[in-house]
């Protein structure tokens, strides 16, 4: 891991490639690139590598554990020769200048620099608030983030005594936003995608008031699902009722014209994914799947499909238009019955609505040259929208193709 | 010699466990303090200063941290720089000062000491296991479409040395048999430009045999024409691709002239965009129908190319002949992402007309000797017919009848169709087998574009698997890294072969067990059921190791019958 206090140019080496995005795409491409002696720096926004997949409690088609297999790429990373993460920083602009492209980036300072703490303690001891947490490395719940001491803002009077009790100086309790413009060989863009707020304007008129607790963005409700495991019967976030009937709304704001026009690709199997769960953590719910088509190309998906249906998922192919808490209670959904062609509404207790990831792009430097940004290679969901197998493939691939065409030119230039 | 280098971390560790009462606790032990051996800096200017003095081979112990602080990172750093030494963690920050904060100091400094002693008694039981052989530096590519074509041409680009094999008389694959391909609508010769082969040894008119793990390595069975030849490689890439299922007599194909498959018509199509006269070869109005032998309860998989590739000539038989109609009949299109859904809005607003057929019983062609219509049967009586003279049916891909063999003698595993399995979904590429790697349409229906990228990926991953540092394979030791069998206590009972995933343990002539090394993975498995605990895995630690760790005597054994 790279500390913030020591990014300069001169720290980097001049064939560094800049992978903008530390999900699985961002993490395939620097482990690859670094096993073919191409050193990296992976700038990643959040605290912890691992990206949207970190996000999830599982994975399909084999429903295993999401975690492991990301938290060993994360730890790969980390400890790689080859790879320098930076964590709590973004690529705010890119510009170029000669053959090589200037990166901009804004690291959000942290009050203690990960990078830097022993996680010693000293901070700790001389704190009369007790502001700041010692969590054990190897026993807390969130290993993907760096050991390192943590302060609660909360209790923090600001008296300074840590910042002079640290033996190392990671401790500065008015951190400023730090941007440096580094000179980097190339960059590729792995910057994943995001999901629409809540507040989205065009959302809220067609799918009801889109901030009622029953009704779930798809990673929204992954993690409620995850949480709430423990418990036997799944209740509703409202009312604390137990959950009989719960739809999945696909293509929600994709494959729109007024939304995003594509189709994100992941969301039939993650739909399918969910519910399946759903059954087997309490069989007599009543599960359905709105769908426009169901798709399911990819290795061993149609097998896990039908293997949804047998188990009693219903399918109905059929995009609802409307979807609204209702006065009866629950969530009213409405939806063209494909048997009959004519309109009608049910009612249930928890809505997913699923769809609608749209691709994040990284941005350009103010006043950088136009199209300056085409020197981003795109890799991943933000270049075409990829399942966890696909971001892999295509993260290989890409750092395939840079190392064959830096040989390439440099044969060339000789 | 015993040297155990105590971390102070700066200072706040020695504060809870004073540098001299740990040193008076651990008699014989060579107690060097270093203020941070996490730090690079500092963990250098320690070893510089003590490399002198340390023989070879030392024993060294590193009582710092736990291993997920800093602890990986120090003993990572002493690692790299004197690779023959033996070094052990002692977590005597997060495992005793921390803990026993509000214990006596005595009490805490004996407990340090007890922590360090245990380390070293670890490293006096056992050595560093040994790493895997070094592999062969030599990669076979078997199949020579555009995956294999990728992957071989990558990793000659990346200067590892590489055989292709392709059994047909030229490389292409597929790609000799397509026209222009998605989703640049590009020439599949371009390709075929892109992807060199200089400097791969390729053999044309060459089928292997079979492919047995011998020592270490790959050996593969090559046979040309009457010449057969073995060669042994460090890494396997398997790109043997798929092949078209036919539509058999499914929609009077055979019999009914005008019923042709998705892949004649593209054959067709190209034909026309090279310059052959297209008066009376192409068709006016076109039906296609998908999922033909596909998705149903023989072949329960989405081939994932057939709905674009049908829209691709849906718009290429719009393009040459606009008045022309299309009609494609699907139970669902499948064309996920951003450049497919464009595509597929182009067909719609070009006026291909799309028609949900749930079943595609309700679908019935019709004519006399030459197809004239389509009738579709709704599922509330009435009927829809669609004037026609010509059905093309879209059939998936299903995995070449060589894959099964392969796989079998490669003990890699296939799904139920016999496409090869990897390890879905963080790894996908990567086989059962160790140097093994799976792109292309033998591993799942692949665009031409998307077979490239999974040649180039695992011809990434074989490159990084040759680079990965191993010890040669006459330096392991006759007990290395697998687990062995003590024979005198070995009753041959054979709970260990049938336990053994990895097909390592076997029953030789003398009726007791043996462990191929190569084979074995160090999982244990022999060891847990062996009730005669002759099967031993030199990693892990045994009762003996555990008591000398404890520092107490072993108590008495009880004999094993």
């Amino acid at each position: 891991m790279l500390s913030s206090q020591h990014l300069s140019p001169e720290q980097l080496s001049p064939r560094t490639v800049l992978v903008a995005g530390g999900g699985v795409a961002g993490m395939q491409v620097a482990l690859s690139l670094a096993a073919l002696d191409v050193p990296v720096l992976l700038v990643e926004r959040n605290a912890h590598l691992g990206g949207q997949v970190m996000r999830l409690d599982k994975v399909y088609p084999t429903d295993h554990c999401a975690f492991c297999p990301t938290w060993s790429m994360a730890r790969a990373c980390f400890e790689a020769p080859g790879v320098q993460v930076l964590l709590h920083a973004e690529v705010v602009g890119l510009s170029t200048d000669g053959d090589r492209t200037l990166a901009e980036i804004r690291v959000r300072q942290l009050e203690i620099d990960p990078a830097a703490c022993l996680f010693c303690g000293a901070c700790a001891a001389v704190c009369g608030k007790n502001a700041l947490r010692k969590r054990d490395p190897d026993m807390t719940w969130d290993p993907a983030l760096p050991p390192a001491m943590r302060i609660d803002s909360s209790l923090c009077d600001g008296c300074g005594a840590c910042e002079r009790a640290c033996p190392v100086q990671a401790v500065h309790l008015r951190p400023e936003p730090l941007t440096v413009t580094l000179p980097v060989a190339d960059v590729i863009c792995a910057t994943g995608f995001t999901e629409p707020t809540k507040g989205d304007a065009t959302w809220t008129e067609e799918f009801g008031s889109h901030t009622h607790p029953d009704i779930f963005t798809a990673m929204e409700f992954e993690a409620w699902h995850g949480e709430s495991r423990g418990e036997k019967v799944l209740r509703t976030r409202s009312e604390g009722r137990p959950v009989r009937r719960v739809a999945f709304v696909q293509c929600a704001g994709a494959r729109d014209a007024r939304h995003l026009s594509y189709c994100a690709a992941v969301c039939c199997m993650h739909a399918m994914k969910q519910a399946r769960w759903l059954k087997r953590r309490q069989p007599e719910l009543d599960i359905t799947i709105f769908y426009t088509d169901l798709r399911a190309p990819g290795a061993g998906q149609e097998a896990y499909m039908r293997a949804g249906g047998n188990e009693g998922i219903r399918l109905v192919r059929s995009r609802p238009g409307l979807i609204k808490p209702s006065p009866l209670g629950g969530i009213g959904v409405r939806f063209d019955d494909p048997e009959t062609g004519a309109g009608r509404g049910e009612r249930f207790d928890i809505v997913v609505v699923n769809g609608g990831l749209a691709q994040c792009r990284l941005p350009q430097a103010a006043g950088a040259a136009e199209g300056a940004l085409r020197t981003a290679t795109r890799c991943g969901f933000c270049d075409e929208p990829a399942d966890v197998a696909g971001a892999v493939i295509q993260g290989a691939a890409t750092a395939a193709r840079h190392v064959l065409n830096q040989r390439r030119s440099e044969g060339g230039a000789a | 010699m015993k040297v155990c280098l105590f971390c102070t971390c700066m200072g706040t560790l020695s504060a809870a466990l004073p540098e001299n009462a740990l040193r008076s606790a651990l008699p014989g032990v060579r107690l060097v303090t270093a203020k941070r051996l996490c730090h690079t800096d500092s963990c250098h200017e320690t070893l510089n200063a003590l490399s002198e003095s340390l023989p070879p081979h030392a024993r060294v112990v590193v009582a710092a941290c736990s291993h997920g602080a800093r602890g990986a990172q120090a003993t990572g750093c002493i690692k790299k720089t004197f690779t023959n030494l033996s070094v052990e963690l002692a977590d005597i920050r997060e495992g005793c000062a921390w803990p026993s904060a509000g214990a006596d100091e005595k009490d805490r400094t004996a407990q340090a000491a007890s922590l360090i002693r245990m380390a070293f008694a670890h490293l006096e039981q056992r050595d560093e296991v040994p790493p895997l052989p070094d592999p062969e530096r030599r990669v076979l590519v078997v199949g020579g479409g555009p995956a294999g074509m990728a992957a071989a041409s990558t990793l000659a680009g990346l200067g590892v040395p590489v055989t292709l094999a392709e059994r047909r008389p030229a490389t292409g694959g597929m790609l000799n048999q397509l026209g222009r391909l998605f989703p640049l609508m590009n020439e599949a010769q371009e390709v075929d430009a892109e992807l060199p082969l200089n400097g791969v040894d390729v053999l044309t008119g060459t089928t292997v045999s079979a492919i047995r793990r011998e020592k270490g390595a790959w050996v593969a069975g090559l046979a040309r024409g009457e010449e057969k030849l073995e060669e042994r490689f460090g890494a396997v890439v398997l790109a043997v691709g798929a092949q078209p299922v036919l539509p058999g007599k499914k929609f009077g194909s055979g019999t009914l002239k005008g019923v042709i498959s998705q892949m004649e018509l593209d054959t067709l199509l190209s034909a026309v965009e090279r310059g052959a006269k297209s008066a009376g070869l192409l068709p006016t109005r076109a039906v296609f129908i998908q999922c033909v032998n596909a998705r149903s309860d023989e072949a329960p998989y989405c081939s994932s190319i057939c709905c674009p590739t049908a829209v691709k000539n849906a718009l290429r038989l719009k393009e040459l002949a606009p008045e022309a109609s299309v009609t494609v009949l699907h139970r669902q299109m499948v064309m996920p992402g951003v450049r497919l859904e464009e595509m597929y809005r182009r067909a719609m607003k070009n006026g291909v007309r799309f028609l949900h057929v749930d079943d595609l019983g309700a679908v019935h062609v019709e004519g006399e000797d030459v197809v004239q219509s389509v009738r579709i049967a709704s599922a509330d009586g009435s009927t829809e017919r669609i004037e026609a003279d010509c059905v093309a049916c879209s059939t998936p891909l299903r995995p070449q009848p060589a894959a099964a063999r392969l796989a079998e003698g490669m003990g890699l595993r296939t799904d139920g169709m016999g496409f090869f399995l990897g390890h879905e979904p963080a790894h996908p590429l990567e086989s059962d087998g160790e140097g093994v790697f799976i792109c292309g349409s033998a591993r799942w229906p692949s665009f031409v574009h998307q077979a490239v990228e999974q040649g180039r990926a695992a011809a990434v991953l074989a490159a990084r698997f040759l680079n990965e540092r191993r010890m040669p394979m006459d330096e392991i030791p006759e007990h290395g890294p697998a687990a062995f069998i003590r024979k005198e206590l070995c009753s041959g009972c054979g709970r260990c072969v049938q336990a053994c995933p990895h097909g390592a343990c076997s029953l030789g002539d003398d009726r007791r067990c043996a462990v191929d090394a190569e084979l074995c993975r160090r999982c244990g498995s022999c060891a847990a059921v062996c009730p005669c605990r002759a099967a031993v895995l030199p990693s892990a630690p045994s009762a003996r190791e555990i008591m000398a760790a404890l520092g107490t005597k072993p108590a008495l054994q009880r004999r094993p019958s």
